[in-house]
């Protein structure tokens, strides 16, 4: 029997084959999204289970008693080995803490490298990277030696062996390698070019109880609860501080796997993923997969009358219900099949740009695992199974003596059909109002006035010690540069590098005070990034008495939030002990500006003027023309002051861009996703719109002979579908308009909705589906009538 | 073989109903050959249908060979058709994406014989027709005659012990026709087929054993033709 049905299923399909054409190609197109929608959704599930141990690996991460954020990802760096001293449920346990951007050199090689962590011995423990050189148990066992990974290694050493080669770091430092191992996969939730060895740490930041510096990861024993080894940290915690500091925070375990998804703490490793996005793709891929089953239901109905006859003879011939529900099906699966083959052509050619769309490597994802054949099968018979179920059920229901008659029962699907077209449509119109909302809603924040002019800004890293306590002559070497209207330096700049220290306001309960970011700037930098003043006045460089946290500027959201006014504020006292600022005036108010991604709120802010030891980037504002020249100018003014760094800058605008690069790759997606749903939903118009006009011939012939002109014949045939997408967009508006308000709620500063857009939307919609529908219109009403009623 | 009791076929359209048969009764026996006749909407191919399991009464018993088939389920009917039925129609009914082999091996296939014997039953018929060599051809590639000696092949290679044709030579000119008759008339007679015709055709009329008129939905009249055997 299977043969049989297959063989004439591929006849039929075969006969039929712009029908099968329009079926397969949006069947195909439908499965390719979805396909690449579900090898990025896997992805981001599978971030970081590749660890041996990654279902008993949890990160330790700790709330404040700031109320700024939600916790902080780090914690310090004594915590770890505390934990591990005191409860016999931890395994292992790693800690890794960034280690600064830094000049490598091997003869010519010679590069900035940034992004990497110094680890304790046992990150190869608790993580399974792939060690290739060296003994994974001692390689960073002694101070100044690194692990390298393989492109790093490639890069400095070509392929000469590295191991027990060196490396100098900053022009001073002898690094020897201990070990190389494979590049970390892309599907972490951190990366690095190489671990430098935790003995290599200079500083005694290690020691310090005080400072949330060091990402912390424990392996717990088998069967250990993560919740019960959280539950006794503040105990080991009160064992080594006192009983108010201890009280000051609030750890918890992170497992490893759940981190990329679900965490969004202060100073992650590198910026998460979202599972909300996880979840909207999800609904995107099944979708696009249902609009173009709809368009197999649609077309396969549309053409009922015309399998009805062979339903009747098949009937008629001794044919039982179930066996033309299993001839319909097989049907669907060979075209759902044949559609897969299509999709998997499909994805194999757009690999490649959605992998750099999305920054992730999926190839493997799609041929590699070993459920992906069971999994594309399922796809294809399931996908056979929605789109032949209704036409196989509604087919095989025909009575063969009114079909065989000439009645054709199709016609009394028109209700269904008009309802799916309309189903498609407002899915559609979702889409493209989601699209339109998306791309206005970044560029409202592109283009938000930030409170700062952050064109032409130049941000130069600070690379040498020396640079830093001499950063007084640079600066005026920089300000004599041609085209630089201002130079200042900082320790840190608005973009996310806003540092929480707790601040202590004279004459006021520490529980009462609002926990503040803090922006450690010199006395040029509210001028250079042309920021305005509420009252009082900026750091002046020519009152010495403002230097070395002599003098604070708040925002006036710490203002209010102090509850003062802009006037009041001034002549405050305030005072940082952690960092052992002293006592010192508020002597302005500067305007709010901000600070962080516009999903948040502007929070409250303090500037003030730390010793030299604290900067780490001079900000250089270029004037318009001339940039190229200018760089130039700033090269060579940089290379004569640090004649063994080489000159790196990047603009502070991209900084801030990079803010929003997850909702840039989700407008960029979306807009995809959308433009192929309304493809996949034309193409069913399309097809749609050939067989309701040949059903419509002798009507057009009999019209055209009673004198109908050409326009109004379209017009006729074309109206019809358009009503059908106005009401899908009519459905789809409010949908669109209430799941999209959410999604901007989750900004703090959002654009409204404009009834413009979902205008637009609607127009788009329509424009799109008259052009689709008016080819068969205009073709039809082209048709000479002598031909069409001839037959009758 | 087939026994009609007070059956009644109505349609609705909102509220009038259309009446197609009104209370027929009718029997007839293995091996007979009955003609059905009269004019356009007496209800002839409605009762072949109904007689055939393709429609259900409205109102009414059917019993054939003795199974009450108006109370049978849609499944069960389907059986009985499949077994013991072969349909003839006037506009030939062949499936166009299927060849002649196909459309002969058609019912073979939901009979659930097997391979080697479908192919045996399809080539003894091809043979039987002489129509060997049109055996790989779609229906569109043959005259109507050769339509419908596919269709009265495909009709009889299950062995049915009923054939019911509707106007089976309504579409062919007369000596195709003739040719159609003569193969019912040989089914009946060596075989021992049951066949119930429907036809406009005074001449073709005659082949049967007994007439059986429709006017309106009712039997008119039911004679048997002077001559005949039975």
């Amino acid at each position: 029997m299977l043969p049989n049905i297959l063989r004439v299923a591929w006849r039929g399909l075969w006969r039929h084959r712009a029908f099968t054409a329009l079926n397969v190609a949006g069947l195909a197109v439908g499965m390719a999204c979805a396909l690449l929608i579900g090898l990025y959704v896997q992805d981001e599930l599978r971030f970081d289970r590749y660890h041996a141990h990654a279902d008993r690996t949890y990160r330790v991460v700790t709330g404040t008693e700031s109320t700024a954020y939600e916790g902080i990802a780090k914690v310090p760096a004594p915590w770890g080995l505390a934990v591990q001293e005191a409860l016999p449920e931890v395994e292992a346990m790693v800690r890794l803490r960034f280690f600064g951007e830094t000049l490598v050199q091997r003869g010519a090689a010679r590069f900035y490298e940034g992004g990497a962590f110094t680890a304790d011995p046992s990150v190869f423990d608790v993580f399974s990277f792939a060690v290739q050189r060296g003994d994974p148990a001692t390689a960073l066992a002694e101070p100044n030696t690194l692990v390298l990974t393989e492109t790093v290694a490639r890069k400095y050493f070509g392929d000469e062996d590295p191991l027990g080669q060196t490396l100098l770091f900053d022009n001073a430092r002898e690094m020897t390698v201990t070990g190389v191992m494979a590049d970390v996969p892309p599907n972490s939730h951190f990366t690095f070019p190489f671990l430098v060895s935790r003995a290599s740490e200079t500083d005694s930041l290690q020691y310090a109880w005080n400072r949330t510096q060091y990402y912390t990861y424990l392996r717990l024993a088998e069967g250990a609860s993560a919740e019960g080894v959280a539950a006794k940290i503040p105990a080991v915690l009160r064992d080594h501080l006192d009983e108010e500091t201890a009280a000051t925070y609030s750890p918890w375990l992170q497992p490893l796997p759940s981190i990329h998804l679900h965490s969004n703490l202060f100073r992650e490793m590198a910026v998460n993923g979202d599972v909300a996005y996880v979840y909207l793709f999800t609904a995107i891929a099944f979708f696009i997969l249902l609009i173009a089953c709809v368009n197999f239901m649609n077309l396969a109905t549309a053409r009922a009358s015309r399998r009805a006859h062979e339903v009747g003879v098949r009937k008629a011939a001794g044919a039982g219900r179930g066996a033309l529900i299993r001839q319909f099906l097989g049907e669907a699966w060979l075209l759902s099949g044949l559609a897969l083959g299509l999709a998997l052509g499909l994805v194999s050619l757009a690999l490649p740009t959605f992998e750099a769309l999305t920054g992730k490597e999926l190839g493997g994802l799609l041929w590699g695992a070993p459920w992906s054949l069971p999994a594309l099968g399922v796809l294809a018979v399931g996908v056979g199974l929605l789109a032949g179920s209704y036409p196989a059920f509604v087919l095989s229901a025909f009575r063969p003596a009114e079909v065989l008659k000439g009645t054709v029962p199709g016609l009394r699907h028109g209700r269904l059909r008009r309802g799916l077209v309309v189903f498609q449509f407002a899915v559609s119109a979702f889409l493209i109002v989601a699209a339109g909302v998306v791309g206005d809603q970044l560029a409202f924040i592109q283009q938000k006035n930030l409170g700062y002019d952050q064109e032409h800004l130049v941000v130069l890293p600070i690379r040498s010690d020396a640079l830093r306590q001499g950063y007084q002559p640079f600066k005026e070497a920089v300000r004599a540069v041609p085209g630089v209207a201002g130079v200042t330096a900082s320790a840190n700049l608005p973009g996310g590098g806003d540092y929480g220290i707790p601040i202590v306001v004279e004459g006021r309960d520490p529980a009462d005070t609002p926990s503040m970011r803090i922006l450690a700037v010199d006395a040029d930098f509210i001028e250079t990034l042309r920021m305005d003043l509420t009252a009082g006045r900026a750091f002046s460089a020519d009152r010495a008495a403002d230097g070395s946290g002599g003098a604070f500027l708040l925002n006036e959201e710490a203002v209010r939030q102090l509850g003062w006014d802009a006037g009041e504020a001034l002549g405050r006292t305030l005072s940082m002990p952690v960092v052992g600022i002293d006592p010192a005036p508020v002597i302005g108010v500067v305007d709010d500006f901000h600070f962080r991604s516009m999903r948040e709120a502007i929070g409250p802010l303090a500037f003030f003027v730390p010793p030299p030891p604290w900067y780490a980037i001079f900000t250089v504002r270029l004037r318009p023309d001339g940039v190229e020249a200018t760089l130039a100018a700033l090269e060579a003014t940089w290379t004569q002051f640090e004649p063994d760094h080489p000159f790196t800058y990047s603009f502070l605008d991209d900084q801030i861009a990079a803010l929003h690069a997850a909702d840039e790759r989700v407008r960029v997606l979306l807009r995809y996703a959308t433009g192929l749903a309304v493809f996949i939903a034309c193409l069913g118009l399309f097809g749609l719109a050939a067989f309701t006009a040949e059903q419509r011939t002798k009507e057009i012939g009999v019209r055209k002979v009673l004198g109908a002109s050409l326009p109004t014949l379209v017009g006729l045939m074309t109206r019809e579908f358009l009503v059908l997408v106005l009401a899908g967009v009519l459905i789809a508006a409010p949908v669109a308009y209430l799941a999209l308000d959410r999604w901007l709620d989750d900004f703090a500063y959002r654009t409204p909705l404009e009834p413009g857009t979902f205008a637009v939307a609607a127009l788009l919609a329509l424009a799109v589906a008259a052009l689709t529908v008016s080819y068969q219109s205009v073709k039809a009403a082209l048709a000479d009538p002598v031909d069409s009623l001839r037959y009758e | 073989m087939i026994s009609l009791r007070e059956i009644t076929k109505s349609y609705h359209h909102g509220f009038s109903a259309t009446h197609v048969l009104r209370r027929v009764s009718l029997d007839v026996g293995e091996g007979e050959f009955v003609t059905i006749t009269g004019p356009s909407g007496s209800g002839k191919s409605t009762l072949l249908h109904i007689m055939g399991l393709l429609d259900e009464p409205t109102q009414g018993e059917y019993h054939f060979l003795g199974e009450p088939a108006h109370r049978l389920s849609e499944r069960r009917r389907a059986a009985l058709h499949r077994e013991h039925i072969g349909f003839v129609f006037q506009a030939y009914h062949l499936i166009d994406d299927l060849t002649v082999y196909e459309n002969l091996e058609t019912p073979l296939l939901y009979k659930k014989i097997k391979k080697a014997d479908r192919q045996r039953l399809v080539a003894e018929v091809l043979d039987r027709f002489q129509i060997v060599a049109k055996k790989d051809l779609f229906p569109n590639q043959l005259s109507g005659g050769q339509q419908q000696l596919v269709g009265v092949a495909r009709a009889l290679i299950i062995r049915p012990r009923l054939i019911l044709a509707d106007e089976p030579t309504g579409n062919l000119h007369s000596s195709q026709g003739d040719q159609i008759m003569d193969v019912l008339k040989q089914l009946n007679e060596d075989e021992g087929v049951t066949v119930v015709q429907v036809t406009h055709n005074d001449r073709y009329a005659a082949y049967g054993h007994r007439i059986v008129e429709l006017l309106d939905g009712r039997v008119e009249a039911d004679r048997a033709i002077e001559g005949a055997t039975a």
